[in-house]
């Protein structure tokens, strides 16, 4: 995701007030000391919201989409804590992918035993859900358990999405399977404040940040060694566009390396499979797409912004989304 | 979805040098949102073409 550019001190304010309510939260909860510590340290790992280096936390996005929909005292205290709940469901969500893509040597892994990341992963996505339960109506809660459900449903379905000698997946199966494993994680954020009237445009809001934020991952993740996506051979946009680039060539080497050797035991060959990848084109591909598409959700909400009363809020979304020009 | 666009950076990828004129040609095929980025990446990728990033 991009770097946010809201002003540091509102930004430190914000950071603050949703870190203050996790620490009270789970002091609160009923769980026990070493539980706590675990999931403290969860939350200082890159990208979350303890982390003082983080650009992009889930709870910040929340809190600023959240602003776009109004400002009452009732709603900034459920704004905070619904922030905080979907950081808590969003590490839940982390933890579920390390473990589905067996990611050992990824920074979740490495820090919690099997059984630990199992029992967290439940506990944090019923922790998340018990917040919101406490701050939303039971209509809104109904939108997350569906974005929740298709998160889950997509999952599933990434453990066999891959590259394999029986099917090659194209670029439109890959755009409609991220949208069901990880867009819909952004679409939730969106659903728990707009009105139903308004859920399309927001859905096409939503769908252009995550497109834009998993394509970026994926590019990325090919490139690092702690990752299993290229060694678990999963059909991501860089792989399925540079089998596409050699099969336009007859060269079928990329294609004939995933679907005949092990790479698990070949890790020797991923520096070549690499350098394949951003040789046909494919890696530039994925940086072109992940500004597109997080352009089109800048312009759509500068769109909105024109006929709206919050145009604050609307500049910190968008500044936080990463647009220089605000 | 983005064939056209695929086409292009495929077709652009390797090239040390990039027109001006060559881009707008290639450029004019796509939606004008996509088009500044794409002219934007292409010129960046020249220089690195150009002058290969030296690794250590």
């Amino acid at each position: 995701m991009g770097l946010s550019k809201m002003s540091d001190s509102d930004r430190e304010y914000n950071r603050d007030k949703i870190k203050t309510f996790l620490k009270e939260y789970l002091s609160e909860a009923k769980t026990n000391n070493k539980t706590q510590v675990l999931i403290t340290s969860l939350l200082h790992l890159k990208g979350k919201i303890f982390n003082v280096k983080s650009s992009f936390t889930w709870a910040e996005f929340y809190y600023c989409t959240a602003s776009l929909f109004g400002s009452t005292d009732k709603h900034n205290e459920s704004k905070i804590a619904c922030s905080a709940a979907i950081e808590l469901l969003v590490l839940a969500t982390d933890i579920l992918d390390d473990l589905a893509d067996q990611d050992f040597n990824g920074e979740i892994l490495t820090k919690l035993s099997v059984p630990q990341a199992v029992s967290l992963s439940s506990l944090l996505l019923m922790e998340g859900l018990h917040i919101i339960t406490l701050h939303k109506n039971s209509h809104l809660l109904i939108n997350v358990i569906e974005q929740l459900r298709e998160a889950a449903q997509g999952q599933t379905k990434d453990l066999s999405f891959c590259i394999s000698r029986n099917h090659l997946p194209t670029e439109k199966e890959y755009f409609a399977q991220i949208s069901r494993k990880s867009v819909s994680l952004t679409r939730l954020v969106f659903h728990l404040n707009a009105s139903s009237e308004e859920l399309p445009f927001w859905n096409n809001v939503a769908d252009c940040i995550g497109f834009s934020g998993q394509i970026s991952n994926d590019a990325r993740d090919l490139f690092d060694d702690t990752k299993n996506d290229l060694i678990d051979k999963k059909a991501t946009l860089p792989l399925i566009k540079a089998i596409e680039a050699g099969q336009s060539k007859n060269d079928d080497w990329l294609l004939k390396i995933l679907t005949t050797k092990n790479l698990r035991e070949n890790r020797d060959l991923l520096p070549a499979i690499r350098a394949y990848v951003q040789k046909t084109g494919a890696i530039k591909y994925c940086e072109i797409l992940t500004e597109v598409y997080l352009n089109k959700a800048i312009k759509l909400l500068k769109k909105k912004q024109e006929a709206s009363s919050n145009k604050i809020q609307y500049t910190n979304l968008i500044r936080f989304l990463g647009d220089d020009d605000h | 979805m983005n064939e056209k666009l695929w086409a292009l950076v495929q077709e652009f990828v390797n090239k040390s040098q990039v027109g001006n004129a060559e881009l707008a040609v290639a450029g004019a095929n796509l939606d004008p949102d996509v088009t500044s980025v794409f002219t934007k990446h292409m010129y960046e990728l020249a220089e690195t073409n150009n002058h290969p990033i030296q690794w250590v």
